[in-house]
């Protein structure tokens, strides 16, 4: 594939692993490496941890996710991430956005193929 | 609608080019000129040669901000440095001229998030080394490992932080006061590329140089505690504080050495000066670390 080819697709992703992080965790509380290994078993969602953490660590600077240690069973203590009320909400709002996104771009995408 | 702007009156004229000049700003620099052709062009569309600069500027307004997802938006934390003039990079060689802050120190000695070892540097041209990558490379501590780094550093960790720049100031002092008979009148005070001494200075001019210099970074590790200092630039500037002690230090043993070629003289001391300000930091973001995790794992119990 060509550079500049693998870079806006590299940018389509990154685009949407937010709300990607916040689906995950809507379903249930993860820790950092489960959240990027569960993406990572949608090759489309893959990305490494680099852009993972940075962007976990901006939804809690945004107050969108929280964080709290827990014992983990076969191991030292993991932090956990869970959405806040305002993630819930974030969630909802950019599922309704992605949603109508989707349907356009599907439209032009298919008029144009 | 009008063909050119120069059809616009002075008054008008001037206000679509400073609307456009702010708009255009916020965009890559290779774009800006065709995306201000472009915007020109529907300006003219909508306008006609009588319009006034508030009807040009809500035409250009109904526009809407201009974004580009390539280029960092207003809120994104590298975008002062991408419009600022003292930071940048030169054949490959990032440089920041910007007046040093505790708060940069930090963000680029210890950034969990960020997985690259070699950071454009805090201050001056050239990379810092990034601590925390390496911390988690070496398994010491987790990308994630505090929400933010140094918030739950309890109080106790920065205070034992401010004993290595006071115990190398207090050495510094000591060593002059011990040995100055002994100490030969001239001390060197510049070194050749091998470590030999090739320029001098005399005794006390070197000993006040090395004593103040410790002295200072002592001084300010224990002012820098007051309890305003929010955790991060706290951090920062231990971080600061221990680095120019230990260069105070090191210097003033390599001045003190019997006299010949060490060419591992210049590399070990700043190895010395980087590993004070990286063993600061770790010590501070794992006591942090603890710390949120006890309070975390209590609460749960």
């Amino acid at each position: 594939m060509a550079p500049a080819a693998e870079r806006h697709i590299g940018a389509l992703r990154r685009g949407v692993v937010e709300l990607a992080v916040l689906g995950l965790l809507a379903d249930e509380p993860r820790y950092g490496q489960k959240i990027v290994d569960d993406l990572s078993q949608t090759p489309a969602l893959a990305v490494p941890a680099g852009t993972v953490y940075p962007l976990v660590s901006r939804l809690l600077k945004d107050g969108l996710i929280e964080s709290s240690w827990q014992e983990s069973p076969v191991g030292p203590p993991r932090k956990y991430y869970r959405l806040t009320v305002n993630g819930t909400a974030t969630l909802a709002a950019m599922n309704s956005a992605w949603r109508q996104l989707r349907g356009a771009l599907d439209q032009i995408l298919q008029e144009s193929s | 609608m009008i063909r050119t702007l120069d059809e616009l009156t002075p008054q008008a004229r001037d206000a679509a080019v400073r609307w456009l000049d702010g708009a255009l700003a916020r965009l890559d620099p290779e774009l800006r000129t065709d995306v201000r052709d472009e915007l020109t062009g529907a300006l003219c569309t909508n306008v006609d040669a009588t319009a006034t600069p508030p009807e040009v500027v809500a035409v250009l307004d109904d526009l809407g901000p201009l974004t580009d997802p390539g280029y960092p938006d207003p809120g994104h934390p590298g975008c002062d440095q991408a419009q600022d003039p003292w930071v940048g990079s030169f054949a490959g060689i990032p440089y920041d001229w910007r007046r040093p802050s505790t708060a940069r120190i930090k963000d680029r000695l210890w950034d969990p998030t960020n997985e690259h070892l070699i950071v454009p540097g805090a201050f001056g041209a050239g990379w810092d080394l990034n601590f925390a990558a390496l911390a988690i490379r070496l398994g010491i501590i987790e990308p994630d490992a505090e929400d933010v780094p140094f918030t739950q550093t309890p109080a106790a960790a920065f205070a034992a932080a401010k004993v290595l720049p006071v115990g190398l100031a207090a050495a510094v002092i000591a060593h002059y006061l011990v040995r100055r008979r002994e100490l030969p009148s001239q001390l060197p005070h510049h070194w050749a590329w091998d470590g030999t001494p090739d320029r001098w200075v005399g005794k006390r001019v070197a000993a006040v140089t090395d004593v103040g210099l410790a002295i200072g970074a002592a001084g300010a590790a224990i002012a820098w505690g007051r309890p305003t200092a929010t955790g991060p630039s706290h951090a920062g500037a231990l971080a600061t504080s221990a680095a120019v002690a230990t260069a105070a230090a090191g210097v003033t043993v390599w001045r003190s050495a019997t006299p010949g070629a060490r060419w591992w003289a210049g590399p070990a001391l700043a190895l010395g000066v980087v590993g004070a300000a990286g063993a600061t930091l770790l010590g501070l973001a794992l006591a942090g670390r603890r710390a949120e995790q006890q309070a975390d794992l209590r609460d749960a119990r």
